[in-house]
Protein backbone atom coordinates (compact mmCIF):
# COMPACT_ATOMS: atom_id res chain seq x y z
CA UNK A 1 0.00 0.00 0.00
CA UNK A 2 1.32 3.39 -0.94
CA UNK A 3 1.20 6.59 1.07
CA UNK A 4 -1.52 7.93 -1.26
CA UNK A 5 -3.87 4.97 -0.74
CA UNK A 6 -7.38 6.46 -0.61
CA UNK A 7 -8.22 4.42 2.51
CA UNK A 8 -5.24 5.92 4.26
CA UNK A 9 -6.29 9.40 3.22
CA UNK A 10 -9.84 8.84 4.45
CA UNK A 11 -8.59 7.33 7.70
CA UNK A 12 -6.32 10.33 8.15
CA UNK A 13 -9.36 12.53 7.72
CA UNK A 14 -10.96 10.76 10.66
CA UNK A 15 -13.05 8.12 8.87
CA UNK A 16 -13.03 5.15 11.22
CA UNK A 17 -14.45 2.71 8.66
CA UNK A 18 -11.52 3.37 6.33
CA UNK A 19 -9.07 2.88 9.19
CA UNK A 20 -10.73 -0.39 10.14
CA UNK A 21 -10.28 -1.63 6.57
CA UNK A 22 -6.56 -1.12 7.10
CA UNK A 23 -6.77 -2.89 10.46
CA UNK A 24 -8.35 -5.92 8.82
CA UNK A 25 -5.68 -5.96 6.14
CA UNK A 26 -2.74 -5.68 8.52
CA UNK A 27 -3.89 -7.30 11.76
CA UNK A 28 -2.49 -10.73 10.82
CA UNK A 29 0.93 -9.23 10.09
CA UNK A 30 0.98 -7.07 13.20
CA UNK A 31 -0.22 -9.86 15.47
CA UNK A 32 2.27 -12.30 13.99
CA UNK A 33 5.13 -9.88 14.58
CA UNK A 34 4.03 -9.26 18.17
CA UNK A 35 3.63 -12.97 18.83
CA UNK A 36 7.11 -13.79 17.51
CA UNK A 37 8.58 -10.92 19.48
CA UNK A 38 6.79 -11.57 22.76
CA UNK A 39 6.17 -15.32 22.68
CA UNK A 40 2.78 -15.11 24.31
CA UNK A 41 -0.63 -14.86 22.68
CA UNK A 42 -2.30 -12.64 25.30
CA UNK A 43 0.67 -10.27 25.34
CA UNK A 44 0.77 -10.24 21.53
CA UNK A 45 -2.96 -9.47 21.32
CA UNK A 46 -2.57 -6.62 23.77
CA UNK A 47 0.42 -5.22 21.89
CA UNK A 48 -1.33 -5.54 18.52
CA UNK A 49 -4.47 -3.82 19.83
CA UNK A 50 -2.35 -1.05 21.36
CA UNK A 51 -0.49 -0.68 18.07
CA UNK A 52 -3.71 -0.05 16.15
CA UNK A 53 -5.03 2.32 18.80
CA UNK A 54 -1.75 4.20 18.73
CA UNK A 55 -1.78 4.23 14.92
CA UNK A 56 -5.30 5.67 14.90
CA UNK A 57 -4.27 8.34 17.35
CA UNK A 58 -1.14 9.41 15.49
CA UNK A 59 -2.30 8.84 11.92
CA UNK A 60 -2.52 12.59 11.39
CA UNK A 61 1.26 12.79 11.73
CA UNK A 62 1.88 10.22 8.99
CA UNK A 63 3.00 12.21 5.98
CA UNK A 64 4.98 10.87 3.07
CA UNK A 65 5.84 7.65 4.88
CA UNK A 66 4.69 4.24 3.78
CA UNK A 67 1.97 2.92 6.07
CA UNK A 68 3.24 -0.65 6.56
CA UNK A 69 6.72 0.08 7.96
CA UNK A 70 5.23 2.89 10.04
CA UNK A 71 2.63 0.55 11.54
CA UNK A 72 5.19 -2.20 12.09
CA UNK A 73 7.49 0.27 13.80
CA UNK A 74 4.73 1.21 16.23
CA UNK A 75 4.10 -2.48 16.97
CA UNK A 76 7.83 -3.22 17.31
CA UNK A 77 8.29 -0.32 19.72
CA UNK A 78 5.41 -1.54 21.86
CA UNK A 79 6.94 -5.01 21.91
CA UNK A 80 10.29 -3.54 22.86
CA UNK A 81 8.68 -1.62 25.71
CA UNK A 82 6.95 -4.76 26.90
CA UNK A 83 10.22 -6.73 26.77
CA UNK A 84 12.00 -3.97 28.63
CA UNK A 85 9.33 -4.12 31.29
CA UNK A 86 9.89 -7.83 31.65
CA UNK A 87 13.61 -7.29 32.03
CA UNK A 88 14.71 -7.62 28.42
CA UNK A 89 13.67 -11.25 28.26
CA UNK A 90 10.55 -12.74 26.73
CA UNK A 91 8.33 -14.39 29.31
CA UNK A 92 8.63 -17.63 27.42
CA UNK A 93 11.98 -19.34 27.46
CA UNK A 94 12.80 -22.41 25.44
CA UNK A 95 11.55 -24.75 28.14
CA UNK A 96 8.24 -22.99 28.77
CA UNK A 97 7.67 -22.60 25.05
CA UNK A 98 8.06 -26.31 24.59
CA UNK A 99 5.86 -27.03 27.57
CA UNK A 100 3.16 -24.60 26.53
CA UNK A 101 3.35 -25.60 22.92
CA UNK A 102 3.58 -22.08 21.71
CA UNK A 103 2.17 -20.92 19.41
CA UNK A 104 -0.88 -23.10 19.65
CA UNK A 105 -1.02 -25.48 16.71
CA UNK A 106 -4.83 -25.20 16.62
CA UNK A 107 -4.55 -21.50 15.84
CA UNK A 108 -2.04 -22.08 13.09
CA UNK A 109 -3.31 -21.46 9.61
CA UNK A 110 -0.49 -22.55 7.33
CA UNK A 111 -0.58 -21.05 3.89
CA UNK A 112 -0.40 -23.60 1.11
CA UNK A 113 3.09 -22.54 0.09
CA UNK A 114 4.45 -23.11 3.55
CA UNK A 115 5.12 -26.75 4.16
CA UNK A 116 3.99 -28.07 7.48
CA UNK A 117 6.94 -28.42 9.78
CA UNK A 118 7.40 -31.22 12.13
CA UNK A 119 5.75 -30.10 15.37
CA UNK A 120 8.84 -30.53 17.51
CA UNK A 121 11.03 -28.77 15.01
CA UNK A 122 8.60 -25.88 14.76
CA UNK A 123 8.58 -25.42 18.49
CA UNK A 124 12.34 -25.67 18.60
CA UNK A 125 12.73 -22.92 16.01
CA UNK A 126 10.20 -20.69 17.70
CA UNK A 127 11.90 -21.14 21.05
CA UNK A 128 15.32 -20.45 19.50
CA UNK A 129 13.89 -17.32 17.91
CA UNK A 130 12.65 -16.14 21.30
CA UNK A 131 16.14 -16.50 22.70
CA UNK A 132 17.63 -14.03 20.21
CA UNK A 133 18.35 -10.50 21.38
CA UNK A 134 15.30 -8.34 20.50
CA UNK A 135 16.96 -6.38 17.69
CA UNK A 136 18.24 -9.51 15.95
CA UNK A 137 14.91 -11.22 16.51
CA UNK A 138 13.02 -8.33 14.94
CA UNK A 139 15.35 -8.22 11.93
CA UNK A 140 15.11 -11.98 11.37
CA UNK A 141 11.32 -12.02 11.79
CA UNK A 142 10.86 -9.20 9.31
CA UNK A 143 13.29 -10.67 6.78
CA UNK A 144 12.81 -14.42 6.96
CA UNK A 145 9.26 -14.80 8.25
CA UNK A 146 7.50 -11.72 6.93
CA UNK A 147 9.70 -11.49 3.82
CA UNK A 148 10.26 -7.73 3.92
CA UNK A 149 13.18 -6.37 1.92
CA UNK A 150 16.18 -4.74 3.60
CA UNK A 151 15.05 -1.18 2.82
CA UNK A 152 11.67 -1.69 4.46
CA UNK A 153 13.25 -3.42 7.46
CA UNK A 154 15.59 -0.44 7.81
CA UNK A 155 12.52 1.83 7.77
CA UNK A 156 10.83 -0.25 10.47
CA UNK A 157 13.93 -0.38 12.63
CA UNK A 158 15.01 3.17 11.82
CA UNK A 159 18.51 2.00 11.12
CA UNK A 160 20.92 1.78 8.22
CA UNK A 161 21.03 -1.01 5.67
CA UNK A 162 24.39 -2.05 7.13
CA UNK A 163 22.91 -2.45 10.59
CA UNK A 164 19.99 -4.43 9.20
CA UNK A 165 22.34 -6.69 7.29
CA UNK A 166 24.46 -7.29 10.36
CA UNK A 167 21.49 -7.99 12.65
CA UNK A 168 20.03 -10.46 10.20
CA UNK A 169 23.38 -12.21 9.83
CA UNK A 170 23.97 -12.48 13.56
CA UNK A 171 20.42 -13.63 14.23
CA UNK A 172 20.59 -16.32 11.56
CA UNK A 173 24.01 -17.44 12.76
CA UNK A 174 22.70 -17.90 16.31
CA UNK A 175 19.74 -19.87 15.03
CA UNK A 176 22.04 -22.00 12.89
CA UNK A 177 24.31 -22.75 15.84
CA UNK A 178 21.33 -23.63 17.98
CA UNK A 179 19.88 -25.95 15.34
CA UNK A 180 23.23 -27.57 14.71
CA UNK A 181 23.53 -28.23 18.43
CA UNK A 182 20.26 -30.17 18.23
CA UNK A 183 20.57 -31.96 14.87
CA UNK A 184 17.90 -34.48 15.81
CA UNK A 185 15.35 -31.68 15.43
CA UNK A 186 16.25 -31.14 11.80
CA UNK A 187 14.40 -33.01 9.08
CA UNK A 188 16.50 -35.43 7.06
CA UNK A 189 16.71 -33.07 4.07
CA UNK A 190 18.48 -30.46 6.22
CA UNK A 191 20.68 -32.94 8.05
CA UNK A 192 22.08 -34.15 4.77
CA UNK A 193 22.60 -30.62 3.53
CA UNK A 194 24.42 -29.51 6.63
CA UNK A 195 27.08 -32.18 6.35
CA UNK A 196 30.37 -30.87 4.99
CA UNK B 1 40.94 -9.46 1.34
CA UNK B 2 40.10 -11.26 -1.85
CA UNK B 3 43.35 -13.19 -1.74
CA UNK B 4 42.24 -14.24 1.75
CA UNK B 5 39.14 -15.76 0.23
CA UNK B 6 41.30 -18.20 -1.69
CA UNK B 7 43.59 -18.98 1.18
CA UNK B 8 43.02 -19.67 4.83
CA UNK B 9 40.67 -16.87 5.90
CA UNK B 10 37.11 -17.95 6.32
CA UNK B 11 34.09 -15.98 5.24
CA UNK B 12 32.15 -13.94 7.76
CA UNK B 13 28.54 -14.73 8.59
CA UNK B 14 27.72 -11.24 7.37
CA UNK B 15 29.01 -12.09 3.87
CA UNK B 16 27.38 -15.51 3.87
CA UNK B 17 24.06 -14.12 5.04
CA UNK B 18 24.19 -11.25 2.53
CA UNK B 19 24.88 -13.76 -0.24
CA UNK B 20 21.73 -15.69 0.69
CA UNK B 21 19.72 -12.48 0.25
CA UNK B 22 21.55 -11.46 -2.91
CA UNK B 23 22.97 -8.39 -1.21
CA UNK B 24 26.60 -8.76 -2.38
CA UNK B 25 28.12 -6.94 -5.29
CA UNK B 26 28.69 -9.11 -8.35
CA UNK B 27 32.43 -9.13 -7.81
CA UNK B 28 32.14 -9.98 -4.13
CA UNK B 29 29.54 -12.60 -4.83
CA UNK B 30 31.88 -14.34 -7.32
CA UNK B 31 34.73 -14.31 -4.83
CA UNK B 32 32.48 -15.75 -2.11
CA UNK B 33 31.19 -18.45 -4.47
CA UNK B 34 34.75 -19.44 -5.38
CA UNK B 35 35.69 -19.63 -1.72
CA UNK B 36 32.63 -21.71 -0.85
CA UNK B 37 33.50 -24.11 -3.62
CA UNK B 38 36.85 -24.94 -2.07
CA UNK B 39 36.22 -24.42 1.68
CA UNK B 40 34.04 -27.11 3.34
CA UNK B 41 33.91 -25.24 6.63
CA UNK B 42 32.50 -22.06 5.08
CA UNK B 43 30.16 -24.14 2.95
CA UNK B 44 28.79 -25.78 6.06
CA UNK B 45 28.34 -22.42 7.75
CA UNK B 46 26.60 -21.10 4.63
CA UNK B 47 24.25 -24.06 4.41
CA UNK B 48 23.44 -23.72 8.10
CA UNK B 49 22.36 -20.11 7.52
CA UNK B 50 20.32 -21.16 4.51
CA UNK B 51 18.61 -23.83 6.59
CA UNK B 52 17.78 -21.32 9.31
CA UNK B 53 16.24 -18.97 6.74
CA UNK B 54 14.26 -21.74 5.08
CA UNK B 55 12.89 -23.08 8.36
CA UNK B 56 11.86 -19.63 9.52
CA UNK B 57 10.11 -19.10 6.21
CA UNK B 58 8.12 -22.27 6.76
CA UNK B 59 6.75 -21.22 10.13
CA UNK B 60 2.99 -20.94 9.88
CA UNK B 61 1.45 -17.48 10.03
CA UNK B 62 -0.41 -17.18 13.30
CA UNK B 63 -3.83 -15.62 13.23
CA UNK B 64 -5.18 -13.62 16.14
CA UNK B 65 -8.15 -15.07 18.01
CA UNK B 66 -9.96 -11.76 17.78
CA UNK B 67 -10.19 -8.78 15.52
CA UNK B 68 -8.48 -5.50 16.36
CA UNK B 69 -10.89 -3.18 14.56
CA UNK B 70 -11.65 -0.12 16.63
CA UNK B 71 -15.21 0.39 17.86
CA UNK B 72 -16.57 3.93 17.49
CA UNK B 73 -16.43 4.24 21.28
CA UNK B 74 -12.79 3.20 21.42
CA UNK B 75 -11.97 5.53 18.53
CA UNK B 76 -13.74 8.40 20.27
CA UNK B 77 -11.91 7.65 23.49
CA UNK B 78 -8.66 7.77 21.59
CA UNK B 79 -9.63 10.91 19.75
CA UNK B 80 -6.64 12.47 18.08
CA UNK B 81 -5.49 15.63 19.76
CA UNK B 82 -6.47 18.43 17.38
CA UNK B 83 -3.18 19.74 16.05
CA UNK B 84 -4.07 23.36 16.83
CA UNK B 85 -5.31 22.94 20.39
CA UNK B 86 -3.43 21.18 23.15
CA UNK B 87 0.14 21.10 22.00
CA UNK B 88 0.62 24.77 21.10
CA UNK B 89 -0.90 25.81 24.43
CA UNK B 90 1.62 23.61 26.13
CA UNK B 91 4.56 24.72 24.09
CA UNK B 92 3.78 28.43 24.30
CA UNK B 93 3.00 28.48 28.00
CA UNK B 94 6.62 28.90 29.16
CA UNK B 95 7.21 31.60 26.56
CA UNK B 96 4.12 33.52 27.69
CA UNK B 97 5.14 33.20 31.33
CA UNK B 98 8.65 34.35 30.49
CA UNK B 99 7.42 37.42 28.62
CA UNK B 100 5.15 38.25 31.53
CA UNK B 101 7.98 37.90 34.00
CA UNK B 102 10.31 40.10 31.95
CA UNK B 103 7.57 42.72 31.52
CA UNK B 104 6.93 42.78 35.24
CA UNK B 105 10.61 43.07 36.08
CA UNK B 106 10.93 45.88 33.57
CA UNK B 107 7.93 47.60 35.12
CA UNK B 108 9.52 47.20 38.50
CA UNK B 109 12.70 48.96 37.43
CA UNK B 110 11.29 51.57 35.11
CA UNK B 111 8.01 52.58 36.73
CA UNK B 112 9.05 52.20 40.35
CA UNK B 113 12.77 52.97 40.53
CA UNK B 114 14.68 51.63 43.49
CA UNK B 115 16.83 54.73 43.57
CA UNK B 116 16.73 58.08 41.84
CA UNK B 117 19.59 57.45 39.48
CA UNK B 118 17.63 54.92 37.48
CA UNK B 119 14.20 56.49 37.33
CA UNK B 120 14.38 60.07 36.17
CA UNK B 121 11.45 61.11 34.07
CA UNK B 122 9.05 58.57 35.47
CA UNK B 123 5.90 59.36 37.39
CA UNK B 124 7.52 58.30 40.63
CA UNK B 125 10.60 60.44 40.35
CA UNK B 126 8.21 63.27 39.66
CA UNK B 127 6.48 62.45 42.92
CA UNK B 128 9.81 62.39 44.67
CA UNK B 129 10.63 65.76 43.18
CA UNK B 130 7.35 67.09 44.40
CA UNK B 131 8.09 65.81 47.89
CA UNK B 132 11.47 67.48 47.72
CA UNK B 133 9.93 70.78 46.83
CA UNK B 134 7.66 70.54 49.81
CA UNK B 135 10.52 70.01 52.23
CA UNK B 136 13.65 72.10 51.93
CA UNK B 137 17.14 70.71 52.38
CA UNK B 138 18.70 67.28 51.91
CA UNK B 139 16.85 64.00 52.44
CA UNK B 140 13.52 65.61 51.68
CA UNK B 141 11.36 62.57 52.14
CA UNK B 142 13.06 61.52 55.33
CA UNK B 143 12.36 64.92 56.80
CA UNK B 144 8.93 65.25 55.35
CA UNK B 145 7.79 62.05 56.96
CA UNK B 146 8.19 63.17 60.59
CA UNK B 147 6.48 66.41 59.62
CA UNK B 148 3.57 64.48 58.25
CA UNK B 149 3.68 62.30 61.30
CA UNK B 150 2.94 65.27 63.50
CA UNK B 151 0.06 66.29 61.33
CA UNK B 152 -1.67 62.95 60.60
CA UNK B 153 -0.92 59.32 61.34
CA UNK B 154 2.54 58.88 62.82
CA UNK B 155 2.92 55.17 62.12
CA UNK B 156 1.82 55.34 58.52
CA UNK B 157 4.05 58.24 57.75
CA UNK B 158 7.06 56.63 59.35
CA UNK B 159 6.34 53.50 57.42
CA UNK B 160 6.34 55.39 54.19
CA UNK B 161 9.53 57.13 55.12
CA UNK B 162 11.17 53.78 55.82
CA UNK B 163 9.84 52.20 52.70
CA UNK B 164 10.96 55.16 50.81
CA UNK B 165 14.42 55.47 51.14
CA UNK B 166 13.29 54.12 47.77
CA UNK B 167 11.04 56.85 46.45
CA UNK B 168 12.66 59.49 48.58
CA UNK B 169 16.21 58.48 47.84
CA UNK B 170 16.45 60.52 44.64
CA UNK B 171 16.60 63.54 46.80
CA UNK B 172 19.41 62.16 48.90
CA UNK B 173 21.48 61.20 45.91
CA UNK B 174 21.00 64.36 43.88
CA UNK B 175 22.61 66.86 46.22
CA UNK B 176 23.07 69.84 43.91
CA UNK B 177 19.65 69.56 42.43
CA UNK B 178 17.94 69.31 45.77
CA UNK B 179 19.74 72.36 47.05
CA UNK B 180 18.43 74.32 44.10
CA UNK B 181 15.01 72.93 44.71
CA UNK B 182 15.31 73.79 48.38
CA UNK B 183 15.98 77.43 47.59
CA UNK B 184 13.15 77.42 45.13
CA UNK B 185 10.71 75.85 47.57
CA UNK B 186 11.76 77.74 50.66
CA UNK B 187 8.94 80.30 50.70
CA UNK B 188 6.26 77.65 50.63
CA UNK B 189 6.20 77.31 54.41
CA UNK B 190 2.48 76.92 55.29
CA UNK B 191 1.76 74.50 52.43
CA UNK B 192 4.57 72.28 53.68
CA UNK B 193 2.54 70.00 55.90
CA UNK B 194 -0.17 69.37 53.36
CA UNK B 195 2.34 68.55 50.64
CA UNK B 196 4.30 66.27 52.90
CA UNK B 197 1.06 64.50 53.68
CA UNK B 198 0.35 64.09 49.98
CA UNK B 199 3.85 62.80 49.47
CA UNK B 200 3.46 60.29 52.28
CA UNK B 201 0.24 58.99 50.76
CA UNK B 202 1.93 58.60 47.40
CA UNK B 203 4.87 56.83 48.96
CA UNK B 204 2.43 54.48 50.63
CA UNK B 205 0.73 53.80 47.28
CA UNK B 206 4.10 53.17 45.71
CA UNK B 207 4.95 50.64 48.37
CA UNK B 208 1.62 48.89 47.72
CA UNK B 209 2.29 48.92 43.96
CA UNK B 210 5.71 47.44 44.52
CA UNK B 211 4.34 44.70 46.73
CA UNK B 212 1.75 43.91 44.07
CA UNK B 213 4.47 43.81 41.41
CA UNK B 214 6.59 41.48 43.53
CA UNK B 215 3.63 39.15 43.97
CA UNK B 216 2.96 39.19 40.22
CA UNK B 217 6.63 38.54 39.50
CA UNK B 218 6.65 35.64 41.89
CA UNK B 219 3.48 34.26 40.29
CA UNK B 220 4.97 34.63 36.82
CA UNK B 221 8.17 32.90 37.89
CA UNK B 222 6.19 30.01 39.40
CA UNK B 223 4.03 29.83 36.27
CA UNK B 224 7.18 29.74 34.14
CA UNK B 225 8.65 26.91 36.14
CA UNK B 226 5.42 24.93 36.25
CA UNK B 227 4.71 25.25 32.55
CA UNK B 228 8.27 24.28 31.68
CA UNK B 229 7.97 21.20 33.88
CA UNK B 230 4.61 20.27 32.35
CA UNK B 231 6.02 20.69 28.87
CA UNK B 232 8.99 18.45 29.65
CA UNK B 233 6.66 15.85 31.13
CA UNK B 234 4.32 15.99 28.17
CA UNK B 235 7.23 15.58 25.73
CA UNK B 236 8.77 12.64 27.57
CA UNK B 237 5.33 11.04 27.76
CA UNK B 238 4.89 11.50 24.07
CA UNK B 239 8.28 9.91 23.42
CA UNK B 240 7.39 6.93 25.58
CA UNK B 241 4.12 6.63 23.70
CA UNK B 242 5.88 6.63 20.35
Amino acid sequence: MTADDPRLQRARDGELAAFNELVLEYQGLVFSLCLRMLGSRPAAEDAAQDAFVSAWRSLGGLRGTAFRPWLLRIAANLCRDELRRRGRRPATSLETALEEGLPEPAAAAPTPERAALDEELRRGIEAALLDLPPDQRLAVILCDIEQLDYAEIAAVMRSTLGTVKSRIARGRARLRDRLQAEPELLPARFRQESRP
Amino acid sequence: MISGLFRREHLSDADLSARIDGRLSIRRSRAVAAHLHRCPRCRQAFEGLQTAKLLLGELPRQQPARSFVLSPEAAAREARPPPASRRPAFSFAPAVALVLLVALLAADFVVLPEDGSGGSGSADSAAALQAERATPGLGAAAEAAPAAADAVAPTEARQSADADTTAGAPAASGDGASEDEAGFAAPAGPAETAKAQAEATEAKEDAADRTLLRILEGAAAVALLLSALLLIRARSGKRRGA
